[in-house]
């Protein structure tokens, strides 16, 4: 009967692993979608917005990125789920999820989920999550500001004295704040979306898809949900 | 020759069509789950696998080159295909990740390698660490390095109590102590283990980190190997079924928080930019799961010398007439044993 528990376990932990990874690529393929969006979204800004306004330009690029990490979010979502009832479908003697294989399973669950890099994002998330809910909860989430911005640098000042210096300076000036603010949404995107500088295992949007994808897959083997 | 035989055409069939696919050793049934067979490796699988490694004056891996380098992996791939030119049958190892091949053998049954080979793959471990060593972590290093070694030295004493078990008038105290022994040295690599994939999970990695847990597993997977042969020595094979039903536990616990991903994305941890960080976990990857999905296939292959103990018991074959008859075997690297 173990033997039939471990190879249930061996499963689950694949199609873990297989989601992980394909959620890591996705994103990365994704990004430089993103960015030139941030990029656009910086070029259109008025001078007003770019001296005064730093904190609807934050809130609108904000809005940008988890707009699109909701997009992934989905896409992350059809792909477990449907990779998930394959393995359902393929596990050993197709075993019953009543069965005493299954408990020693879920017994080992909550270690398989406790995944390193992913912990922090595991314990934020509602453990309830579902394939059917995960969307709108971690949307909620994400809108709750779980992972902080710091506010714009935007070198408004330099733009304040240029205005008063003569048009030539000023788009000198205009110009090297864009450019200044597009490089740092940017980072700031690399940041949010990868935790780039920050520590390991420290939130961010890769982690908290990883998170629900798990949790959602842990629940739908459970039979919780 | 008890219930062992070569292995059928129709098996390698089954198994390149999908019908079957082989976990561990057992090959199952896919629809159904079921057990079909077991496969046994014999004393004719290293003589090939050692002609393969160096077949046309060009030696394809040595113990030197042991580890996870994007090299091996190629390398690995090199060994599978020529196997499966030099004996059709071993074409049933094409979907077997091999990866551990040179230092803890394929793990296809019980283990039949003699003293020579064991204390080989454990010396070339050794060594290997030595040179991981050198680029990790240099505070604990000289402190982890030494407990290894004493420990590597308890494991090769205990190999050549087992290797020489035949021999021996009171068999059956001497290979209760050496398997008690190895399972001890196997507990304390582990610790060795856990403690590294903790350390791991705290920054950034390299590979070199990596390659030290693969050959903390090689060396882990060996002490396993020895001990279960020790017990089928003096046909304790209830007591091997149960230990290696454990330990195929304690493995998966071992390997369970890791994953491909989160260990590529360590190695990635220290880049600056979007860019570079997709470039580093990406060329990390495929070492990676080279790791991981070798301490899978370790689980797989404890869990099915579990099974079949249990078959062995089914079928009333003692374990020492097993060893016999896997050791008599002169012409056939693999055989099967129809499940019960």
């Amino acid at each position: 009967m173990n033997f039939q528990a471990i190879a249930a376990q061996l499963e689950f932990l694949a199609w873990r692993d297989a989601q992980l990874a394909a959620i890591s690529s996705q994103l990365e393929k994704a990004l430089p979608a993103l960015l030139d969006e941030l990029a656009e979204h910086v070029e259109s800004a008025s001078i007003v917005n770019l001296v005064r306004s730093t904190i609807a330009l934050k809130s609108s690029a904000e809005a940008i990125i988890q707009r699109w990490c909701a997009d992934q979010l989905v896409k992350a979502l059809g792909r477990a789920e449907a990779d998930l009832d394959q393995t359902l479908l393929q596990l050993p003697g197709k075993v019953n999820l009543d069965n005493d294989v299954w408990e020693q399973v879920t017994k080992a669950l909550p270690a398989i989920a406790g995944v390193g890099l992913i912990g922090a994002s595991l314990a934020a998330i509602p453990t309830v999550i579902s394939f059917a809910t995960v969307s709108t909860s971690v949307l909620a989430f994400w809108g709750t500001s779980a992972i902080s911005w710091p506010l714009f640098a935007l070198g408004a000042a330099g733009i304040g004295v240029a205005t008063l210096t003569g048009s030539q300076s000023l788009k000198f000036a205009k110009d090297k704040a864009r450019q200044k603010l597009c490089l740092r949404l940017h980072r700031e995107a690399g940041r949010q979306v990868f935790g780039i500088g920050e520590k390991p295992g420290a939130r961010c949007m890769l982690s908290d898809i990883q998170a629900a994808i798990v949790q959602a897959g842990r629940n739908r083997i459970q039979g919780a949900i | 020759m008890i219930l062992l035989r070569a292995v059928p055409p129709e098996l390698v069939q089954g198994v390149a069509s999908g019908l079957y696919k082989v976990t561990g050793s057992v090959v199952r049934d896919v629809a159904s789950g079921r057990g079909i067979a077991f496969l046994q490796e014999t004393g004719m699988l290293q003589t090939i696998l050692n002609s393969v490694m160096t077949s046309g004056g060009n030696p394809i891996v040595g113990f030197a080159n042991l580890g996870l380098g994007a090299a091996s992996v190629i390398q690995n791939q090199q060994i599978k295909s020529r196997l499966a030119e030099v004996q059709s049958s071993l074409a049933l190892l094409q979907n077997l990740q091999i990866g551990t091949l040179v230092v803890s053998g394929l793990g296809l049954g019980v283990s039949v390698a003699g003293f020579a080979v064991m204390l080989k793959r454990l010396k070339g471990i050794e060594v290997h660490l030595g040179t991981i060593e050198a680029k990790i972590d240099h505070v604990t290093k000289d402190r982890r390095s030494d407990d290894i070694r004493m420990i590597f030295a308890d494991v090769g004493t205990q190999l050549d109590t087992v290797d020489t078990l035949s021999g021996r008038s009171n068999k059956v105290s001497i290979a209760e102590a050496a398997e008690q022994s190895l399972a001890t040295s196997a507990g304390r690599l582990e610790s060795h283990f856990q403690q590294k994939s903790d350390t791991m999970q705290l920054g950034a990695i390299t590979t070199a980190d990596m390659d030290l847990l693969w050959s903390l597993a090689a060396a882990i997977r060996l002490c396993h190997e020895a001990g279960l042969r020790a017990l089928y020595s003096i046909d304790e094979l209830e007591a091997a079924k149960q230990l290696a039903e454990r330990r195929a536990q304690r493995f998966l616990n071992l390997s369970q928080a890791l994953t491909p991903d989160s260990l590529a994305r360590l190695c990635a941890q220290s880049a600056q930019d979007a860019v570079s960080y997709a470039e580093a976990r990406r060329l990390a990857l495929p070492q990676a799961e080279v790791l991981v999905h070798g301490l899978r296939d370790s689980v797989a292959s404890i869990s099915s010398q579990s099974e079949l103990a249990q078959n062995l018991i089914a079928n009333q074959i003692s374990g020492p007439a097993y060893l016999k008859d896997i050791a008599d075997e002169k012409e056939e690297p693999l055989l099967i044993l129809p499940t019960a």
